[in-house]
């Protein structure tokens, strides 16, 4: 059965369909949520708020509804509304359990992955909501130009446009991170050894 | 092909999003321009990179619980208060069994009380009163519990602890000093990555302000002086231009620090 039916059938007053819906979309609904904040306990929280308000509003939901569009709509208000209580952005940069297996046989490497992820971790969270919702939603939850356009209520063409203007604050925030002339010349960053964070 | 439009499409060339016809022409320009080809490897590289970083993984069973309960709650008429209530408070398998066990109890008897302070007939000077010592246990459980969890041995424990901060509505003396404790001691520099975005949120507090100027100039994590800078900038703390200005003058400092030191001086003026 489609995510619109089942949605069609809570509004109408089968809410034990709801289970269906949450076990589709816990999963990547934690993963957005967790990728965009870096906070696991609030990510948690908020899959439920997100359930908790799909229910409350349920009767808003219209036939001609994508419901994974109209649920990340409620996820992203929910997230605002989460932080909005708590003052300012409250960002948990990295968690442990998501740093990358330690590769035995070469630990430089390994030092080198775990630097750069947590110089992209750092950077992520330093980009604008909007501008990392964009690249989450694109790169790790796979959603059409479409999809996203209409989840943030803009034409395809902005998303195009945002996407790249995101993906090049990103690369400069990372750069910032450590390697700050890196970008401003790359053939001399390519030549010369770049300074690298020490992860201590 | 012109080099704007190029440069546009290869975010869409790299989600993906690209017919067959507009990515050769992409292609062919790229071949062509050494710019243009530049600004693509390294978005592509970017883009690679955001590949290799790894999901957090949801506690899954524990998310189903919860759900079942609210879903329950629900279904059996519950007043949307307490469905709140319920949606509100994590159950944590990493918690200690009394921490939970008394926050969870805290919760379901304000649950209770909070649909009877909705019932039609006004609730007794008592009940408001037990409503208000209730939120004050539930408050300390979150406080010992966010300390507790920043003793454990595990980062990732202690992390967690970090995050529980964000529970709190206007912690105690003694949570934020476990922050900051947590910002100049912890051998893990992602807890004081966590804690410097965590103390953002009491910047109001004299020494919490404080605590990350003098942070600024212990070395120990590149990443970590970085976070604070843009914290102080962010919070225009005038006693932190000293310290900055002694790091970006430092040629012992890492590049990257110096650099952003400079910079937090300009933003601070």
């Amino acid at each position: 059965m489609t995510d619109e039916l089942l949605m069609r059938a809570v509004r109408n007053g089968d809410c034990g369909q709801l289970g269906r819906l949450f076990e589709r979309y816990h999963a990547p609904l934690f993963d957005f949520l967790s990728r965009t904040t870096g906070d696991r306990a609030a990510s948690e929280d908020l899959v439920q708020d997100v359930f908790v308000r799909i229910l409350k509003y349920r009767h808003t939901y219209r036939d001609d509804s994508c419901f994974e569009t109209w649920m990340f709509r409620i996820a992203r208000n929910a997230r605002a509304d989460y932080f909005r209580r708590r003052g300012a952005a409250f960002i948990v940069p990295i968690d442990d359990e998501a740093e990358p297996p330690a590769d035995r046989a070469d630990p430089a490497a390994t030092l080198d992955h775990a630097t750069n992820a947590a110089r992209l971790r750092r950077a992520l969270t330093q980009l604008p909501d909007d501008k990392r919702d964009l690249l989450v939603l694109a790169r790790y939850r796979g959603m059409r130009y479409e999809q996203i356009g209409a989840l943030l209520e803009i034409d395809v063409g902005t998303v195009k446009v945002r996407v790249h203007r995101a993906m090049k604050q990103l690369r400069e925030l990372f750069d910032q991170l450590g390697h700050p002339f890196e970008s401003k010349d790359a053939s001399c960053a390519a030549k010369t050894p770049s300074p690298k964070l020490d992860r201590r | 092909m012109r080099c704007e439009d190029a440069v546009t499409e290869i975010g869409s060339s790299l989600a993906g999003e690209l017919e067959p016809e507009a990515k050769a022409r992409l292609h062919d320009h790229l071949a062509g321009c050494e710019a243009c080809r530049g600004e693509y490897d390294r978005l592509r590289q970017l883009w690679d990179e955001l590949e290799t970083l790894p999901p957090m993984t949801p506690d899954s069973a524990a998310m189903q619980r919860r759900f079942l309960a609210m879903l329950d709650s629900f279904q059996s008429g519950a007043d949307q208060a307490r469905v709140q209530m319920l949606g509100g408070v994590r159950r944590s398998e990493s918690l200690p069994r009394w921490a939970w066990a008394a926050a969870m109890a805290a919760s379901l008897v304000i649950g209770v009380l909070v649909g009877r302070t909705f019932s039609a007939a006004p609730p007794p000077a008592s009940t408001s009163n037990d409503l208000a010592l209730l939120r004050q246990e539930l408050h300390d459980t979150r406080e010992l519990v966010t300390l507790s969890l920043l003793r454990q041995s595990s980062a990732s424990d202690r992390l967690r602890g970090v995050s529980w901060t964000g529970r709190i509505d206007d912690p105690g003396v003694e949570v934020v000093s476990a922050l900051l404790d947590a910002l100049s001691h912890d051998q893990n520099v992602n807890v004081r990555l966590a804690a410097v975005d965590a103390l953002a949120r009491f910047a109001d507090r004299p020494a919490v302000r404080s605590g990350a100027v003098a942070a600024l100039s212990d070395p120990g994590s590149p990443l970590v002086q970085i976070a604070l800078i843009d914290l102080l900038v962010q919070l225009k703390e005038p006693a932190s231009r000293e310290a900055m200005k002694k790091l970006a003058g430092d040629e012992r400092v890492d590049m990257a620090v110096r650099d952003r030191a400079a910079w937090g001086l300009q933003q601070l003026g």
